[in-house]
């Protein structure tokens, strides 16, 4: 009998997610994405820019865990087709499954960073809206500053590559509007994690691209308070 | 005797079962948890692309060779149980660690350099935690120090750039790898644009901060030129260039 109760309670941790884990997802990867949600599901804000609250609702953890877990129902091993990346969502295999890198683990992003990308690649899984596919970055594709946004892994111009989005809610655009919500918004969160929101989104916003996409989320994040 | 025979085997599966199961967990477990004085070396020592695979948060080597005040002691070592969690949102970031002596400060820094320089999220937070407290010459230099590093140039191995896909369908992934390669030097700027912003202020140490930000704004890394830049045309027109 006890044996039974040991093996029942060593099952809980497997079947304590609304989402499942692949056999061959190491158990750091895995403690790793759990404490991370556990991280973004601690979050509290009771309020959000009107962005923020058409794709999410307020800053609220339990909201995010929402948003996620109806997307998200498996997480699985990949190498994400290049080696660098941290997570992927491939629709041709699974368009309701997150693939997690062992880059997850053994880059030192921060905490929101990593969520950053796994929320971006949640929002890949939406079959009915084409999984949010990017706009090609246009040609010249420089930043405010005018110097020329270079991929950061290649060094390779993003110009007329699809790195970029032209509405406020695709992948890009909302992990931008999560964070620079969270760097608003969030009444729990350590001065830290609200730098790291700030910086991340607004390196994030420079791959919104189309002038009117541009335009709405900076009346949205940035013109207000 | 049937009935016997069968509880007998049902009970042999259980156990077999739980057998298993508390084997795997004890080999995960292994794998995650490597030796942390390995992990430093490991890391330090090579430059082999696979170094990073065992690497998880490293720790530093013996947190009893610290020297200082019993209190300052106490926060670094507690700097270094919260990195260890990798949890940012850890609050007594914003309640023990806010205010620091320059005791404190002193072990902080000097701990800095013992995180490999791949582990951008330990630096970066040690900068931050220092950034905070700005109020001596030897604060600046060190932040002066941060923003004159070498470009990080991968994550896996910050001396090399590692080659990667180049497939266009994958450009879309290196998401936020820029920030995190510039991280500690991003977070240095920060901290001095906030101590310009202030209103404590003094002569000497904002000479020293617009020191930084020129020196900056010759970094080999865009993103910190760039920020830099940014931050010196802000306050031009408060500060003497």
């Amino acid at each position: 009998m006890k044996l039974l109760i040991l093996g029942a309670i060593l099952a809980l941790p497997l079947t304590a997610s609304a989402y499942t884990f692949d056999n061959d997802v190491p158990a750091n990867v895995k403690d790793q994405i759990v404490q991370d949600m556990g991280f973004i599901s601690s979050l509290q804000g009771n309020n959000g820019t009107p962005l923020h609250k058409q794709i999410f609702g307020n800053v609220d953890g339990a909201t995010y865990v929402k948003f996620f877990e109806s997307r998200v129902t498996a997480v699985g091993m990949n190498d994400c087709g290049g080696g660098k990346a941290v997570a992927c969502v491939i629709p041709m295999f699974d368009s309701s499954k997150i693939w997690l890198t062992q880059n997850y683990v053994q880059y030192s992003h921060p905490q929101i960073a990593k969520m950053m990308v796994v929320f971006h690649e949640s929002r890949h899984t939406e079959d009915a809206n084409g999984n949010w596919s990017h706009a090609t970055c246009p040609t010249p594709f420089v930043d405010a500053d005018g110097k020329e946004i270079k991929s950061i892994w290649t060094g390779a111009t993003l110009a007329g590559e699809p790195a970029c989005d032209v509405t406020p809610l695709g992948s890009y655009g909302s992990s931008t509007i999560m964070l620079k919500n969270v760097q608003k918004f969030c009444t729990n969160c350590t001065d830290k994690v609200k730098l790291d929101a700030g910086l991340y989104s607004d390196d994030q916003y420079k791959r919104i691209t189309g002038e009117e996409a541009k335009a709405q989320m900076k009346k949205d994040l940035y013109d207000t308070i | 005797m049937k009935r016997g025979f069968l509880g007998l085997v049902l009970c042999g599966v259980v156990v077999l079962v739980v057998g298993f199961l508390l084997t795997r967990e004890r080999t995960l477990s292994s794998h995650v948890e490597p030796a942390p004085e390995l992990l430093v070396s490991a890391v330090e020592k090579s430059h082999a692309h696979d170094v990073a695979v065992t690497a998880t948060a490293p720790t530093l080597v013996s947190a009893t060779q610290l020297i200082g005040a019993p209190a300052d002691i106490a926060k670094a070592q507690l700097l270094e149980q919260i990195l260890k969690s990798k949890n940012d949102n850890d609050p007594r970031l914003d309640r023990e660690l806010k205010v620091l002596s320059e005791g404190a400060k002193e072990i902080i820094r000097g701990r800095y350099a013992k995180y490999p320089t791949e582990r951008r999220n330990e630096r970066g937070t040690i900068v931050f935690l220092l950034g905070r407290n700005l109020t001596s010459e030897s604060d600046f230099q060190f932040l002066h120090s941060v923003l004159s590093e070498a470009p990080c140039r991968s994550l896996a191995d910050c001396k090399t750039e590692l080659p990667g896909s180049t497939a266009s369908e994958n450009l879309h992934h290196d998401l936020g790898t820029g920030v995190t390669l510039a991280y500690p030097q991003l977070v240095a700027l920060k901290a001095i644009e906030t101590y310009l912003s202030g209103t404590t202020q003094t002569d000497s140490n904002t000479a020293a901060a617009i020191r930084d930000l020129e020196a900056a704004r010759q970094s080999q890394i865009s993103r910190v030129a760039v920020m830099a830049e940014d931050i010196l045309n802000k306050f031009q027109h408060t500060h003497k260039r």
